[in-house]
């Protein structure tokens, strides 16, 4: 039964974590703002609930896209009081320090990146624990089992839940609902408000699938 | 809730939405991180990349040996050095599971206090003064003593003594040496684990040994097993044990303590030490007066009949059980009643059950438990287990050289007529046979992977008799670590680490197949330290043994290369690569005993008139016994039926009427033997028991950093009840002391013992075996070195007790079980 839920999962599970990195990764561009309201992306999210006003996003693409990057940079990149989106920031280390820059949880996180054959991309300078960097690692991961659950192979797609199950528990879930609940109280456009609360959501789901539904699916020990 | 909360139904359409997203706006373009090929460490097992280096390791199968169950593993090395162990999936029996003890497993290879030197002692035994000698020298010393004895016509008087020694390693010792060099005094260590487990079985059943076929089961009764923390079969039990729960299988344990496994179960029964037989002889008697019993089975494969079962067992009421054990009555009816009814159900045991006065009847009530209810060798049973059956080529043509003078001092069954079936030996009374000098005394004592005077009850006994030179002119200790036992030797061999020798191998399956594994060097021994088979080699040639075979990895080529199956898989080649064979297409064996024989099977035999057994009668053997058992009759039919071990049962069925018994003395039907020291406890008197924990075996893995950073200490599980009476309170210092000594621990006050024990775990409190379990360091001129950055780090202090010192030698006179739970103790506080 949990089994099936994964299987059928999957291919969701990757592209939203996907896209919620996407979101957090950088500052949307003009063309990325576009091609949102015209493919039908803002409708989607609308639909889901999302109280987005959508005549914020029918003035031309460069004011919104001024708007929103404007928001990005006070919410996630300062100057001033900001919404940091680093794990060291808000995990304390084995002594207790927290608040910095490449703690222990980043030394960690590069391990798993590096662990499971990624590396981090030249083009993006940023720490490893960053947001968006540990949503893409799910991401990756869950796509490995989609192709594994594709081509029937049951051990890997049980093996990847496992490290997804392991990795979620490790780092994902002791700060980022902390991080959206921020982005939810400070955000000032709707956007990344209904964004987050979406992600919010979207991780508590996750929390429940893969720490309830997978007795008997990775528990082999 | 501005937004509603995305349930596990929009989690579709939240999919689709990110797709659309992660296309149309190009959002996977500013990838953060991108794949470098395949997600390397996804693909389980056989390849692992170096996160410092990107380089790939090297990866070797081989085989675990931190506990008996000895999983299959791959080990990685990189630069030379092993970084990791795995579970080798490749194995279906632990499917590629390792626990924590096998995971550590590279801690033994670099444990700081390892023996990397022979030694030879220059001060008085046990003085700690040791004098480094090379290989040479250790060897031209140990020859010489044997020589000696050889040409005194007395190779008997060379005793060797074996804790773990299993698999080729244990053929190549004494099925080669030291049957070429004519002495059969060997001991072992099985009664001071579950030895009288193995005796009912070869009584009632013959061959010992069981698979528990949980994953295909409804119901698990557990008397006295942990089996999620500790087995012998440890990871292949336990992991199918979880797969029989998450489909449903309902696990009862009647347990002392809540172990691991008592909380993992459906429900916990609590009961007072030595009384679970109470239950299981309750629960037949439900079982057999409410006509819930398999007649078929009781009728075909065991030798009573339904009235005579239910005639011994109508006086084994609930009731009775729960005055003896405390258990409800209620429960014992509904748990026979539902376990009847299971269809199919399994009833377990261990050493809760076994490690008493009488273990023997104890474990036999159990088989009988599960006969009458037809659940043996069935799917979701209790089953004959399935195991490689290699090929020695080399065997038959060897036993030309067996020696001519081939003598035996039976130092490892017992004090004399004390024990009625020591077929697994009664290790714990070794010593004590030794000094008694009834069967002979040894002049020299070699022990292998064996730790008496930490392993065995009575440590002070141990080391006494040990230390006495007039008992045992010498002493020499084989061994990997500076344990309390080479400590006290003349001199110290090291011994080459699990992951630095070679096996060919084979255990019980979890699935009922034949697989076979083999064991090879992950890493070149450290320092001088030496596989025995290699010392072996050495030494053979000085006692004009010629051995079939270059050196050990020859003899493992050799059966790898001769064995069907694994001949045809590639032989050595393909085991070195895979670690590995069995035949993808076997199907699971069950139903043994039904075999039918053949006319081939059945040429020249005979059949005894009165138990139906089939045999091949021969000059030495006229009559039916356990040297030419064939099969037994069933209504005319002549099938395999159960065949005999050690013990000449007289039948091919299920002996739940044992005359071995009989002939001994003893009830030949199961029956209830109350504790005799229970019987007399006056107020105030708990009884003690030990126990094990998933992160340690019983005496050495304790070297092992990792494993005892974890568990290193172990406080005396005591009853608030009972506290109470005593005015103890949890972290209270306290004396626990029995008729021969007493130790100080810490109480930890808990519901999870009965109130009528006191429990304490056996891996603690080594006072030598390195700084990690006892803080002290062993002399440099073994090999102690300080070169591991970790010894900084040890941040614990208490290195707990180890009860042993306050547990008597009790020997089970039944089977020559240590009873390691039945001292009666006194505590108080300090
Ligand atoms: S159960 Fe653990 S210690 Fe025992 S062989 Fe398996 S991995 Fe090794």
């Amino acid at each position: 039964m949990a089994l099936t839920l994964f299987k059928e999962g999957a291919k969701s599970r990757c592209d939203t974590y996907g896209f919620l990195a996407g979101i957090f990764r950088q500052e949307l561009t003009a063309q990325q703002i576009k091609e949102m309201i015209n493919s039908g992306v803002l409708d989607m999210l609308t639909e889901l609930g999302a109280k987005i006003d959508r005549n914020f996003f029918n003035k031309p693409a460069e004011q919104v896209e001024e708007a929103l990057a404007i928001e990005y940079t006070a919410l996630f990149i300062g100057p001033g009081k900001h919404i940091n989106p680093h794990e060291s920031i808000y995990v304390p280390d084995s002594t207790g320090k927290v608040g910095y820059y490449w703690g222990e949880c980043t030394a960690d996180m590069k391990k798993w990146v590096e662990h499971y054959g990624l590396k981090m991309s030249e083009k993006f300078e940023s720490i490893p624990d960053h947001i968006s960097i540990e949503l893409e690692f799910m991401q990756r991961v869950i796509e490995q089992e989609h192709l594994s659950w594709q081509r029937n192979d049951e051990e890997t797609a049980k093996r990847c839940i496992e490290v997804e199950k392991t990795f979620f528990n490790k780092h994902i879930i002791k700060w980022v609902p902390l991080f959206l609940n921020r982005v939810i109280d400070s955000a000032s456009l709707d956007f990344y408000r209904e964004t987050a609360k979406i992600g919010k959501d979207f991780i508590s789901d996750e929390g429940n699938l893969l720490n309830e539904e997978t007795a008997g699916v990775t528990d082999t020990n | 809730m501005a937004i509603k909360e995305i349930s596990r139904r929009d989690i579709f359409k939240l999919g689709a939405l990110s797709a659309l997203a992660l296309t149309g706006m190009k959002l996977n373009k500013a990838e953060a991180v991108t794949l470098m090929g395949d997600m390397d460490a996804l693909q389980w097992g056989f390849k692992d990349i170096s996160p410092e280096t990107r380089k790939e390791r090297k990866a070797v199968p081989s085989a675990c040996w931190q506990c008996v169950t000895r999983d299959g593993i791959v080990a990685y090395v990189e630069d030379g050095r092993l970084v990791k162990i795995e579970g080798n999936p490749k194995l279906p029996r632990t499917n590629g599971v390792l626990c924590s003890k096998g995971q550590a497993g590279m801690n033994q290879v670099y444990d700081p206090d390892r023996m990397l030197h022979p030694v030879k002692r220059v001060g008085s035994r046990g003085s700690g003064q040791w004098k480094r000698i090379s290989w040479d020298e250790a060897k031209k010393e140990v020859v010489g003593l044997m020589k000696k004895l050889k040409v005194e016509g007395h190779p008997e008087k060379f005793a060797f003594w074996y804790g773990r020694m299993k698999d080729s390693t244990s053929h190549y010792v004494k099925g080669y040496f030291m049957a070429a060099y004519g002495s059969g005094t060997t001991a072992g260590h099985t009664s001071i684990c579950e030895g009288d487990k193995w005796v009912a079985h070869e009584l009632t059943w013959g061959k010992h040994y069981e698979n528990w076929d949980f994953k295909n089961t409804n119901m698990v009764l557990n008397f006295g097993s942990n089996v999620m923390e500790a087995h012998t079969n440890h990871i292949p039990v336990a992991q199918r044990l979880v797969e029989g729960m998450a489909k449903g299988a309902k696990l009862y344990t009647f347990d002392v303590r809540l172990s691991n496994t008592a909380a993992k179960s459906t429900e916990w029964i609590p009961v007072k030490p030595g009384t679970d037989t109470a239950i299981i002889l309750a629960m037949i008697n439900v079982i057999m007066s409410g006509n819930l019993y398999d007649e078929k089975f009781i009728k075909n494969w065991t030798n009573v009949t339904v009235d005579q079962l239910k005639d011994h067992v109508k006086k084994f009421t609930p009731e009775w059980a729960e005055k003896e054990s405390g258990a409800p009555a209620k429960k014992i009816k509904e748990l026979a009643i539902a376990f009847a009814k299971a269809k199919p159900g399994v009833a377990i045991s261990y050493r809760g059950l076994v490690a008493h006065y009488a273990g023997v009847n104890n474990e036999r009530a159990l088989i009988t438990l599960n006969a009458v209810c037809g659940y043996i060798n069935i799917p979701g049973g209790f089953c004959q287990p399935v195991g490689a059956k290699w090929n020695d080529p080399f065997k038959k043509g060897f036993k030309s050289q067996h020696a001519k003078v081939h003598g035996k001092l039976k130092i490892g069954y017992g004090y004399k007529d004390a024990v009625a079936y020591p077929t697994h030996g009664v290790t714990q009374d070794v010593l004590g046979v030794i000094k008694e000098g009834k069967h002979g005394r040894p002049d020299v004592l070699m022990t292998y992977c064996i730790n008496p005077p930490y392993v065995n009850g009575n440590c002070q006994d141990n080391i006494n008799i040990m230390k006495d030179e007039s008992i045992i002119p010498h002493l020499i200790a084989y061994d990997v670590a500076y344990s309390e036992s080479a400590s006290i030797s003349d001199m110290i061999l090291p011994a080459a680490n699990y992951l630095e020798r070679w096996d060919a191998m084979g255990h019980a399956s979890g699935d009922q197949i034949h697989e076979f594994f083999i064991r090879q060097p992950v890493v070149k021994p450290l320092g001088e330290a030496k596989p025995i088979t290699d010392f072996v080699d050495e030494i053979a040639p000085e006692f004009g043994i010629k051995l079939p075979f270059k050196n050990h990895e020859e003899l493992v080529k050799a059966m790898c290369n001769t064995t069907k199956g694994v001949k045809e898989a590639g032989g050595f080649d393909y085991m070195l690569k895979n670690g590995a064979w069995y035949d993808v297409n076997e199907k699971p064996h069950y139903h043994q005993h039904e075999k039918k024989l053949s006319e081939k099977d059945l040429a020249g035999t005979k059949v005894d008139e009165k138990s139906g057994v089939i045999y091949k009668p021969d000059e030495k053997h006229p009559k039916p016994d356990a040297k030419n058992y064939v099969g037994q009759m069933v209504d005319g039919v002549a099938y395999k039926g159960f065949p005999y071990d050690k013990i000449d049962r007289q039948t091919g069925k299920i002996a739940v009427y044992s005359h071995p018994l009989k002939k001994k003395n003893w009830d030949p039907m199961p029956v209830y033997y109350p504790i005799p020291e229970h019987q007399k406890m006056s107020d105030g008197e708990l009884i003690l028991t030990t126990y094990k924990v998933r992160t340690q075996t019983h005496s050495r893995t304790q070297n092992c950093k990792l494993l005892t950073e974890d568990y290193h200490t172990n406080p005396a599980l005591i009853n608030p009840k009972t506290a109470a009476t005593l005015g103890i309170k949890d972290g209270d210092k306290i004396e626990v002391s029995s008729a021969i000594g007493k130790i100080v621990t810490k109480a930890k006050v808990t519901n999870a013992v009965h109130p009528s024990a006191i429990s304490i775990s056996h891996h603690c409190g080594h006072w030598q075996y390195g700084r990690y379990t006892s803080g002290v360091k062993p002399p440099v001129e073994v090999g102690a070195n300080d070169n591991d950055i970790d010894l900084k780090l040890k941040w614990w202090t208490d290195n707990g007790e180890h009860p042993n010192w306050i547990i008597p030698n009790s020997t089970d006179p039944m089977g020559g079980q240590q009873r390691w739970m039945d001292t009666v103790v006194k505590v108080r506080k300090v």
